[in-house]
C-alpha cells in the first residue's frame, strides 16, 4: 500500500461512511481476514529477509492508522445517532424525579443546632427524668407551695401518693446534676416540659425547653450577658445584638429577660417583633444562693448563672410559623417544608 | 393592673409624660403590657338628669325616657336595665361621636323616636363594663360637658413580679418611677386615726390573721362617688358602684391594701376572724352561694360568716343606698391562708391576689386612715368612737442587710465604688452606709423581698441600667470532661431514617383510656393525671403506637405510602408502691397497603447494620399487632421491642389500609452499638452460585443463615422466597446466593460444586431443607 493509497483510504473512512454499515464494509475491506492490510501483513513473510523489517513496519503503521480512523469514525457515527436519540428516546431533562427523602422535625433541627453551639462552647448535654417530685421541680428551686409563684407554671399532677408531676421545666436536671457534680460546671439540659395551660398560637401544654447552667468562682451577670450574646450570634447570625431587661424568677437573683435583635427586620422594627426591633427570647439570671446551698455548693465561694428558652418559639420566628401548635400536630404537609 | 397615667403622676413631685413613665417602669422591672392613649370625649356628650321613665309600648326590653340636659329635654329610648328617675347620666345626643367612632343618629326604635343615647362605661371608652348605663355623681351640673370634668388620661397596663407586694399600688410604683427619674414621691397625707370606743373584734384564726383594724362610720344615704374618682376607677378596670365601695377600691389602688366595708346595721358584733365551721355557707358579693370548709378563713359576726377573709365580702352585709353606718375593715392576712381559700373557691379577686403576695402589717392603718379621710370628704361620713386594732405579730419597720461592695459588684461584673452603690441604693429609700468595702443597708418595711447581697445587686443594676453591664465570657477550667457518645448516635439514626424517606414527628405524650384499651393495654400499668385537660389526655403513654397511629390516620390523604418516626420518653408504672419507669423509645410506622412489614423490617435491618448489633425477630402475639405478623425484637436475650404489622382491625376504623410498626428501647439499642471492625478483603474473586431450596414454611431465613454461617463454606445471602400453591403442602422455596471463595486462590468449578453439595447436605440434615430439582 502506497502512502497515497493509505491517505485515500483514511479519507474514505473518515468522511465516506454515512452509517455503521458502510463503515463496516470499509473496515472489512482493509482489516478483514482478506482485507488489504491483512493481506499485506501476510505478504511480509514472503519477502526477502532484508526487506521484511521495513515492509512489516510500514504495514503495521498503516494498520494502526486505519484502526484509529475506524474507531474515530465509529465515535462520530455514534455521536450522530446519540443526538438522534433525542427524538427516538426523548428525556425531558427538566422533569422532576421523586426524592425519597424524609424530614427531620423543625424543632429537632433547631435543638441539634443549639446543642452543636453549646458543645463548641464547652457545655455538657445532660438529660433527666420527665416525671419529677415537687422537691426537684419546685422546692429546690425556691418555688414554695402556697405561693403565687407556683401559678407561673400551672402544673399537671399524677394520681398516687407520691405527688409526682410531669416536670414544668428542665431545671430539676440541673439540681440533680449539681447533687452529683462539683464546680466548675457548664451544662445544658434540653427536654420536654409540661404545663397545664390553655393552648393558643404561642402556647402549647407540652413543649421543649433548653436550660443552661454555669457555676464557678467569680461568674458574673456580665458573663451571662456575654455567653448569651455568643449563643445568639451562633444561632441567629454574627451581627446579632442582645439586651437585658429586669425580670423575676424565684431561683435567680438578679433575674433578667434577654432580647435579641429581630432576625426578620435586623432590628428595624417589623410585625414579628411588634415594631420594637427586639425579640424576647430567654429568661435568665444569677443562681439564687439558696439553690446553691441546697445542693451543698458554697455561695460565698461560687456563683453561677442559669438560662432557659423555648426552641419552638425560636423555630417559629426563624421559619415564620404563625402558630406553635403546628409543631405538635403531626401534619405531613407542614413537616415536609423543613 | 391598669394605671391611669395622671393618677400615677399625682404621686410624683414633677409629672412625666406617659412614654417616660413607661420607660421608667420597664427599667425598674415592671412590665408595661400595653399603653392605651387617651381619647378626649366628644364635647357634645354632657351630663343629663333622668326626669321620666316609662315602658316602651311595643318592646319589653326598652324604656322611653325624658332626660334634662340643662335647659332642654331629650326623648331617649334606652335599653339599660338600671335606668331610673333621678339618675345623673352621660348623654350622647344626636350628632355626638362615641370613642369607638360611632356617631349617634336620630333613629326610630319600634316607632318611638330617640334623640340620643344614655351611655355605659364601655360606650364612653372607660372600661369594659356594659351591664348598664353609668351612673354619675349627683352633684354634677346639668349640661356639663364630660370632657371638661374628665380630663383624658393615658392608661398603662402593667404586670409586676410575684415577690413584690409593694408594686400592686400606685404608691409603690411611684417609688420606682421616682428613683429612676430623680423625682420625689408625693404620697397622700392622711390624718391620725381617732381613738375611743371601738367595734368589738376577736381574732381566732391562729397565724392566718396577723393584724386587724376596724372602725365605725355613720353616713348620709350612700350615692355615687365623685365623677373624677369614678373616671379613675373605671379607667383602672374597677366598676364604680357607690361612694363607699369606690373609696375602698380607690385606696386599694393607692396603697395596695384591700379594705372592706360592712353595712353596720346588718352586723351583730363582735366581728370574729376564724376558720369556717363545717356546714356553714356564705353568699359572696358575686351572688354565689359558697359551701365553706374548715380550710376557709372567714370574718363572722354572731350569726355566722359575713365575708371570706381576704377574698370577698358577703352579700348579706353589702353597702346599699339604705346604708347609714358602716364598719370599715383593714387587715393583714397570711398569704398562704388567703391563697388556699381563693384556690378552694376558684375565686381570685383584686384583694386575694394582693394578700397572696404577702402584705406588711404596717399598711392597714395607713390605708384605713386614708379611707376614713376620703369618706369624710366625699361621702359625708363621721367616725363613731375609735379604731379597733389587734396586732398579733408585726413586721419590722426596718431590717438591716449587710453586704460587701466587692460581692455586689462582682456578681454584676461591673466596677462601682462603694459610694456609688450607696448613692444608687439611697434613691430607693434604702438608707445605706459604707465602711470600707462593707455596706449596711436599712431596708424599709415595704421591701420584704430584699434580704441579701444579690438583691442589692439587682436594685443597683436596675438603677444604673442593664445596658451598662459589659459582655464577657467566663473562664473555663474544667477538671474533667464528660463526653457524650449518645446524642451523635441518635442523630445518626434519625438521619438514616430520614434517608429512607420517613418523617420525624412530635406528638403529645398524653393519651386516652380508650386509646390504651383499644390497643390491649392494662390501664393500671399507666401513669394517670389527676388534673387532665380532658379525658382524651388523661394517661401518660407507655408506648408510641397510639400517637403514631393517630398521626397516620390524620395524614391518610397525604400519600399511599409514608413513614413516620418519633423518639420520645415513655412511662410505665410497675406495681402500686414502686415509682414510675421511664425509657426512651424509637418507633417507626410505615403506612403501605402491600409491603407494610417490609417497610419496618427494612428499618430493623438498617439499625443492625448501622449500629453493628445483632437483633433477633422472634414471632410472638401482641394485642395491637397482626395475629400472624408480630414478633419480639431481641438483643441477645433481652427483649427490647416489637415489630410487625398493625392489626387490621385497629386500622379499619382509621381508614388505613396497612401499616407496619416497630418500636424499640433506644437506650438499650444504642448501648450495644459497636464501631466497625476491619476484615481483610479477598483479592481472588468469588465463584457465585444461585440455589433454590424447598423448605418447610416454619423455617425462617434467620435459621438458614445461622446454619450456613456455622459451616463457613460460603457467604450466603437471601435472594427471595416463594409460597406457590403448586408446592407440596406447608413448604416454600427459598433462593440463596452463594459466594464461594478461598483466601489464596480462585476456586475451581469442581471445588465450588463440592462445597455447595456439602452445604445443602447440612441444611437437609439440620433443617429438613432440600435442593429443589
Amino acid at each position: 500500500m502506497t502512502p497515497a493509497e493509505l491517505k485515500s483510504a483514511l479519507v474514505q473512512i473518515a468522511v465516506g461512511s454515512k452509517d455503521q454499515r458502510q463503515l463496516e464494509t470499509l473496515r472489512v475491506k482493509y482489516l478483514g481476514r482478506r482485507g488489504i492490510i491483512t493481506r499485506a501483513l501476510r505478504a511480509v513473510g514472503k519477502l526477502p529477509a532484508s526487506e521484511r523489517a521495513a515492509a512489516g513496519a510500514a504495514a503495521n503503521q498503516a494498520r494502526g492508522e486505519i484502526e484509529a480512523a475506524v474507531r474515530a469514525a465509529q465515535d462520530r457515527l455514534l455521536g450522530v445517532s446519540l443526538a438522534a436519540a433525542g427524538n427516538s428516546a426523548p428525556i425531558d431533562l427538566t422533569a422532576p424525579v421523586p426524592v425519597p427523602l424524609g424530614h427531620l422535625h423543625p424543632v429537632s433541627q433547631l435543638l441539634r443546632q443549639l446543642v452543636e453551639i453549646f458543645w463548641q462552647m464547652g457545655y455538657t448535654v445532660v438529660d433527666g427524668p420527665e416525671i419529677e417530685t415537687e422537691w426537684y421541680n419546685f422546692e429546690a428551686l425556691n418555688i414554695v407551695s402556697d405561693h403565687p409563684a407556683r401559678d407561673m407554671q400551672d402544673t399537671f399532677y399524677l394520681e398516687g401518693e407520691h405527688k409526682l408531676l410531669p416536670r414544668t421545666q428542665t431545671s430539676p436536671v440541673q439540681i440533680r446534676y449539681m447533687e452529683t457534680h462539683r464546680p466548675p460546671l457548664r451544662i445544658i439540659s434540653p427536654g420536654k416540659v409540661y404545663r397545664n395551660e390553655d393552648e393558643d398560637a404561642t402556647h402549647s401544654w407540652m413543649f421543649y425547653q433548653v436550660e443552661g447552667l454555669v457555676v464557678d468562682e467569680g461568674v458574673s451577670l456580665a458573663d451571662l450577658k456575654g455567653t448569651l450574646l455568643m449563643v445568639m450570634r451562633g444561632l441567629l447570625g454574627s451581627s446579632t445584638k442582645v439586651r437585658l431587661r429586669p425580670s423575676y424568677f424565684p431561683y435567680t437573683e438578679p433575674s433578667v429577660e434577654l432580647d435579641a435583635t429581630c432576625i426578620i427586620c435586623n432590628g428595624q422594627g417589623c410585625q414579628t417583633c411588634s415594631g420594637s426591633g427586639w425579640l424576647e427570647l430567654l429568661g435568665a439570671g444569677m443562681v439564687h444562693p439558696d439553690v446553691l446551698r441546697r445542693v451543698k455548693i458554697d455561695p460565698a465561694k461560687y456563683s453561677g448563672f442559669a438560662f432557659g428558652f423555648g426552641p419552638e418559639r425560636i423555630a417559629a420566628i426563624k421559619y415564620g410559623v404563625p402558630d406553635v401548635r403546628e409543631f405538635w400536630r403531626p401534619n405531613l404537609n407542614f413537616l415536609e417544608q423543613f | 393592673m391598669k394605671i391611669p397615667a395622671d393618677w400615677l403622676n399625682q404621686f410624683l413631685s414633677k409629672p412625666l409624660d406617659t412614654r417616660e413613665l413607661a420607660e421608667a417602669l420597664e427599667r425598674a422591672g415592671v412590665e408595661v403590657e400595653k399603653i392605651e392613649y387617651a381619647q378626649a370625649l366628644d364635647k357634645l356628650i354632657v351630663v343629663g338628669l333622668v326626669k321620666k321613665v316609662v315602658q316602651h309600648p311595643r318592646a319589653d326590653s326598652l324604656k322611653l325616657t325624658q332626660v334634662d340636659v340643662g335647659g332642654r329635654i331629650l326623648a331617649i329610648v334606652c335599653g339599660a336595665p338600671n335606668v331610673a328617675v333621678g339618675m345623673k347620666v352621660a348623654v350622647a345626643p344626636v350628632g355626638a361621636k362615641l370613642p369607638d367612632g360611632m356617631e349617634i343618629k336620630a333613629v326610630s326604635l319600634r316607632g318611638e323616636v330617640s334623640q340620643g343615647m344614655l351611655c355605659s362605661a364601655r360606650e364612653l371608652g372607660l372600661s369594659d363594663d356594659h351591664s348598664g348605663i353609668m351612673v354619675l355623681d349627683p352633684t354634677l351640673l346639668l349640661g356639663t360637658t364630660l370632657c371638661d370634668i374628665w380630663p383624658a388620661s393615658d392608661i398603662l397596663d402593667v404586670t409586676t413580679a410575684m415577690n413584690r407586694s409593694d408594686l400592686t399600688s400606685l404608691w409603690g410604683l411611684s417609688r420606682e418611677v421616682a428613683a429612676q427619674s430623680g423625682r420625689r414621691v408625693m404620697e397622700p397625707q392622711a390624718g391620725e386615726l381617732p381613738s375611743g370606743e371601738a367595734p368589738a373584734v376577736k381574732l381566732a384564726a391562729g397565724k392566718r390573721v396577723r393584724r386587724f383594724l376596724a372602725v365605725r362610720l355613720n353616713l348620709p344615704p350612700v350615692g355615687p362617688s365623685p365623677a373624677a374618682m369614678q373616671k379613675r376607677l373605671a379607667a383602672s378596670g374597677l366598676r364604680p358602684i357607690n361612694a363607699v365601695v369606690d373609696i375602698t377600691n380607690y385606696v386599694m389602688w393607692e396603697y395596695g391594701q384591700p379594705l372592706h366595708a360592712f353595712d353596720a346595721a346588718k352586723l351583730n358584733l363582735p366581728l370574729t376572724v376564724r376558720s369556717a365551721r363545717p356546714g356553714e355557707t356564705l353568699v359572696t358579693l358575686d351572688g354565689q352561694r359558697r359551701q365553706l370548709t374548715e380550710q376557709d378563713m372567714v370574718v363572722a359576726d354572731q350569726t355566722g360568716p359575713v365575708g371570706l377573709a381576704g377574698v370577698m365580702g358577703g352579700a348579706g352585709t353589702e353597702i346599699t343606698t339604705a346604708t347609714s353606718a358602716i364598719i370599715l375593715e383593714a387587715a393583714t392576712f397570711s398569704p398562704a391562708g388567703v391563697r388556699k381559700t381563693a384556690l378552694h373557691h376558684g375565686l381570685r379577686s383584686e384583694a386575694s391576689s394582693r394578700f397572696e403576695r404577702g402584705l406588711p402589717t404596717q399598711l392597714p392603718p395607713l390605708a384605713l386612715a386614708r379611707a376614713v379621710q376620703l369618706l369624710q370628704e366625699w361621702a359625708g361620713a363621721e367616725v363613731v368612737g375609735g379604731v379597733a386594732d389587734i396586732e398579733l405579730d408585726s413586721d419590722k419597720a426596718t431590717r438591716v442587710v449587710k453586704a460587701s461592695a466587692t460581692q455586689v459588684t462582682g456578681l454584676l461584673g461591673l466596677t462601682l465604688s462603694p459610694s456609688r452603690l450607696r448613692t444608687e441604693l439611697n434613691k430607693l429609700d434604702l438608707a445605706t452606709t459604707t465602711v470600707g468595702d462593707n455596706l449596711t443597708v436599712r431596708v424599709p418595711w415595704w421591701r420584704p423581698d430584699l434580704t441579701m447581697a444579690a438583691d442589692m445587686a439587682e436594685e443597683v443594676v436596675k438603677l444604673i441600667g442593664y445596658e451598662q453591664v459589659p459582655s464577657t465570657l467566663p473562664p473555663w477550667r474544667p477538671v474533667e470532661v464528660e463526653f457524650d457518645n449518645y446524642s451523635d448516635l441518635i442523630w445518626q439514626i434519625k438521619d438514616r431514617l430520614v434517608g429512607l424517606g420517613h418523617f420525624e414527628v412530635a406528638t403529645y405524650a398524653f393519651v386516652s383510656a380508650r386509646q390504651l384499651q383499644q390497643q390491649g393495654h392494662k390501664l393500671q400499668r399507666h401513669l394517670q393525671l389527676r388534673n387532665p385537660k380532658s379525658s382524651e389526655q388523661a394517661y401518660l403513654r407507655s408506648d408510641l403506637l397510639p400517637s403514631l397511629l393517630d398521626a397516620a390516620a390524620r395524614n391518610q390523604n397525604y400519600a399511599k405510602r409514608f413513614g413516620l418516626f418519633e423518639i420520645s420518653r415513655v412511662f410505665t408504672v410497675n406495681g402500686k408502691t414502686s415509682g414510675p419507669t421511664e425509657s426512651i423509645h424509637l418507633a417507626v410506622l410505615v403506612r403501605d397497603d402491600r409491603l407494610a412489614y417490609a417497610g419496618v423490617k427494612q428499618v430493623l435491618d438498617l439499625l443492625e447494620r448501622e449500629l453493628r448489633v445483632e437483633l433477633t425477630v422472634a414471632p410472638q402475639v401482641h394485642p395491637a399487632l397482626h395475629p400472624a405478623r408480630a414478633a419480639r425484637v431481641k438483643l441477645g436475650t433481652a427483649a427490647i421491642g416489637w415489630i410487625g404489622e398493625v392489626d387490621p382491625r385497629l386500622l379499619r376504623p382509621l381508614k388505613l389500609d396497612g401499616a407496619g410498626y416497630i418500636e424499640l428501647d433506644l437506650e438499650q439499642l444504642v448501648a450495644a452499638a459497636r464501631p466497625p471492625r476491619y476484615q481483610a478483603t479477598n483479592p481472588y474473586p468469588p465463584v457465585k452460585r444461585d440455589i433454590t431450596l424447598l423448605a418447610p414454611r416454619r423455617v425462617g431465613w434467620v435459621e438458614i443463615e445461622r446454619a450456613t454461617r456455622v459451616l463457613d463454606l460460603a457467604k450466603v445471602t437471601f435472594n427471595g422466597d416463594y409460597y406457590g400453591s403448586e408446592l407440596p403442602p406447608d413448604t416454600k422455596t427459598i433462593t440463596l446466593r452463594l459466594e464461594l471463595s478461598a483466601s489464596d486462590r480462585t476456586l475451581t468449578d469442581t471445588e465450588a460444586d463440592e462445597r455447595v453439595v456439602k452445604l445443602v447436605h447440612h441444611l437437609e440434615k439440620s433443617l429438613g431443607i432440600s435442593l429443589r430439582e
